[in-house]
């Protein structure tokens, strides 16, 4: 049985997040699957297959890694709009935020996130963070049907 | 509030509601003419009794001017009376006019505190939500990349460089610790709170068994008083407990045999106040004053552990309860801290 990565949406403003993210995921082999999409704009433009993403190859990512506070559409708003989407609902969303405000938290989970996860500062704590979800939603986790790792079994 | 005048010597009572102002010029002739009726009356029977020798016109002078001077003098004080009760009502509706316009003012002051302290909070709120964002994000870079830089340049880096990368990512860790913490200090000042009726003693049984990892392998003797119900937030009131008993655990180390007793004082002339003493390593009264200050600490970070920012914490929670905090100590002579607020029970009120 050959096992096909499913597909990780990395969407985080700051590169240097996205190093220290994918540097722990290379750790698991998952880097390989992983798009970044820089702001909440180029976020939503590949969930909708749009601009730079049109002609992507289809299905929706095993999961959505959501940064927060991001340039031009925020991760709550990104996640709202996913959510209220018929194609895209299903997908797990796992906020990977700086923030511990109560607000951020509270208003996720009121959106219908799946998951939220604090960036530990210590790089041990986050490595680790990090790799779990990677390892949690692309290797274990059965995604929802209509996400790339699906289809490509499908076939 | 001053906006009620005191009444007039004569009593101000009989102003009523309807009062003297409707009230027609007629009574104060009428009173004229009886007094001038009666006078004469008067005057014509002393005339007669005492003087009987006096003339009709002359006596008829007589009366007229006695009587006449009688009822002016008495028209005058009624209607001086009127004048006066007349000022009095004008006095008290320019001093309630002015009452008024003190309240009006109040308010208006009061309102623009309101919306200065309502901007205040709110901007304090996205104060510690961008510290929150963006102060954390810069830390965890430096810590992800000197721990990164040791791990490839391990077989090039001496002891001493591999120490100085440790130290980078070291203070970049603590400085997110105490990040966290004015985080959770402003967050304690700023939540709002939710008031219900609890007892300190079952509160204090769950803060213990949160406690237990860190007082594995000691050896503790607990004293735990019955411990009254008080009127509080559960969860502020829970935080100040687990920060002053884990002080105790924490500052008690050193003794083999640690003794922690929590209990309730209540003297007679004093509010009952919940306490908790250690026999550990106290502190300097002299630095009393110091205790519950944001990140003052009267130790060595390399005595014991912590940021500092404990007792502050304590302090605000029981400040927002309307309560007060204090504690007594001595070098190597162990430590109380005490809590009173308000609506905490004598036990035998119970």
């Amino acid at each position: 049985m050959i096992t096909e990565l499913k597909r990780i949406l990395l969407a985080e403003d700051d590169p240097r997040d996205v190093e220290l993210i994918m540097t722990a995921l290379a750790d698991y082999n998952l880097a390989n699957e992983v798009v970044v999409t820089y702001d909440g704009e180029e976020t939503l433009n590949y969930l909708y297959n749009r601009g730079k993403f049109q002609g992507r190859p289809g299905g929706n990512p095993a999961v959505v890694l959501l940064d927060l506070k991001m340039p031009k559409v925020n991760g709550l708003e990104v996640l709202r709009q996913i959510r209220q989407d018929d194609q895209l609902k299903m997908t797990p969303v796992v906020v990977l935020t700086s923030s511990r405000e109560e607000k951020d938290w509270v208003e996720s989970y009121r959106l219908g996130v799946n998951a939220y996860v604090v960036k530990p500062v210590d790089f041990h704590e986050f490595v680790n963070a990090v790799k779990e979800l990677g390892a949690f939603w692309a290797v274990i986790n059965e995604p929802p049907p209509g996400s790339i790792g699906n289809m490509k079994r499908a076939i | 509030m001053e906006a009620q005048p005191a009444g007039g010597p004569e009593g101000s009572g009989d102003i009523g509601g309807r009062s003297l102002a409707d009230r027609p010029l007629i009574v104060p002739l009428t009173i004229t003419l009886l007094v001038m009726i009666i006078g004469m009356s008067l005057y014509q029977i002393a005339k007669y009794l005492l003087l009987p020798g006096l003339s009709l016109i002359k006596s008829n002078i007589i009366t007229v001017f006695f009587s006449s001077t009688v009822a002016t003098t008495a028209a005058y004080f009624i209607l001086r009376r009127r004048q006066w009760l007349l000022q009095q009502i004008l006095d008290e509706l320019a001093a309630r006019k002015k009452a008024e316009e003190k309240i009006k003012n109040l308010n208006k002051d009061l309102e623009y505190h309101i919306t200065q302290l309502e901007a205040a909070n709110s901007e304090l709120e996205s104060f510690s939500y961008s510290v929150s964002h963006d102060l954390r994000a810069p830390l965890r870079h430096i810590v992800g990349y000197a721990d990164l830089l040791q791990k490839n340049s391990s077989s090039v880096l001496d002891e001493t460089s591999c120490r100085y990368l440790q130290t980078i990512a070291g203070s970049a860790k603590r400085m997110g610790d105490l990040i966290d913490d004015l985080l959770t200090f402003s967050r304690i000042g700023r939540m709002e709170m939710q008031k219900t009726t609890f007892n300190v003693e079952q509160l204090v049984k769950e803060v213990l068994h949160d406690l237990q990892n860190e007082t594995a392998g000691r050896e503790i003797e607990w004293k735990i008083a019955p411990l009254p119900d008080v009127y509080g937030d559960r969860s502020l009131m829970r935080l100040a407990l687990l920060n002053l008993i884990s002080n105790a655990i924490k500052f008690s180390a050193p003794r083999s045999h640690a003794m922690i007793e929590i209990g309730l004082l209540q003297g007679k002339e004093n509010e009952p106040a919940v306490f908790i003493r250690d026999n550990g390593v106290g502190f300097d009264m002299k630095y009393a004053h110091k205790l519950f200050g944001v990140f003052q600490r009267l130790h060595s970070a390399g005595e014991f552990e912590g940021t500092g920012i404990g007792l502050a914490n304590v302090q605000r929670v029981i400040h927002r309860h309307g309560g007060r905090t204090w504690a007594e100590g001595a070098v190597g002579g162990g430590a109380t801290f005490y809590f009173s607020i308000p609506n905490i029970r004598r036990m035998e009120d119970k």
